[in-house]
């Protein structure tokens, strides 16, 4: 049957409607966002520069690390998307004067989308489109993967043993993203919550 | 087939773009022989039987260049490593 839930984010219930939804959607919104790149032979400055200023280690392994209001999301050597919770504050201002000479830091706020995912099926959702081994003995709490999506470039990693993941999508290509995994849910019932601010 | 990403793990090939042999390296520009030198390095292919040492880029993980050890013959990955530690080690020599 057709449905409209199937062709655009909207809070309710999508494919099957019997039971405890087999995943369970929410998109966090109010995030800023920058890529962050050390600079030949920088990767080890750029890290400890973070860690004194953030208390976070930018990872040098697939991982994120969090610190009291900022994450850092692996995103190949020497390369991280710095996460934050929005502010009236410059994101891209408060990074470049801690990265300094050791990294090139760009503001990418409103770039992504990013959805967290949940639910008891959430697991064989994202195994219709993502070709990465997510079983807890290949990926974890903390890990992250860049990686395809439906055959989108996407960030994936997980935020709960439960287990919960977080997507990080471009913008542009959301729709793309979302005709894929509202279909890829819709057989185990699909709970779209009202999107919420981003927390660490 | 895998390929063995040595920042993201195994990875489908799918995620990665072939850009072929790794063992050729760009001639002098200001060489007496630079035209002859230049078609042979960007025209000029062998077709090896067996192991060869290709490039790859993993345009859909972490946007790394890798020299991947592929046999031709059946697809059989040994091993890659960051084209990096390749082509600096060139430089240093
Ligand atoms: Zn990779």
């Amino acid at each position: 049957m057709a449905d409209a839930l199937h062709f655009t984010y909207s809070p309710g219930r999508l494919g099957r409607r019997e039971g405890a939804p087999g995943l369970v959607l929410q998109e966090l919104t109010q995030f800023a966002l920058a890529s962050v790149i050390a600079r030949k032979g920088q990767a080890a400055q750029a890290v400890g520069a973070a860690q004194r200023a953030f208390g976070a280690s930018p990872p040098t392994t697939p991982t994120i690390a969090a610190g009291s209001d900022i994450a850092f999301v692996w995103s190949g050597p020497g390369h991280w998307l710095a996460l934050g919770p929005q502010s009236t504050e410059s994101f891209e201002a408060r990074l470049g004067t801690v990265f300094g000479t050791h990294a090139s830091v760009f503001d990418q706020s409103g770039s992504r989308v990013l959805l967290e995912l949940r639910g008891p099926r959430v697991r064989d959702v994202l195994a219709k489109g993502v070709s990465i081994d997510l079983h807890p003995r290949a990926f974890r709490t903390g890990d992250v993967a860049v990686t395809t999506a439906s055959h989108l470039a996407v960030h994936l990693w997980q935020v709960a043993d439960e287990p919960v993941y977080r997507l990080l999508v471009v913008r542009t290509w959301f729709d793309s993203l979302w005709r894929w995994l509202a279909a890829s849910a819709a057989e185990y019932g699909c709970e779209v919550m009202a999107p919420t601010p981003y927390t660490l | 087939m895998r390929i063995p990403c040595p920042h993201c793990g195994p990875r489908t090939h799918e995620e990665f773009t072939y850009y072929g042999d790794a063992t050729v390296r760009r001639p002098s520009a200001t060489g007496p022989d630079a035209e002859a030198a230049f078609y042979d390095y960007v025209y000029t292919r062998d077709n090896p039987c067996g192991l060869h040492r290709e490039l790859w880029f993993h345009q859909g993980g972490c946007h790394e260049w890798l020299v991947v050890e592929r046999d031709t013959r059946n697809h059989d990955i040994k091993g890659a490593v960051p084209a990096r530690s390749v082509f600096s080690a060139d430089d240093a020599t």
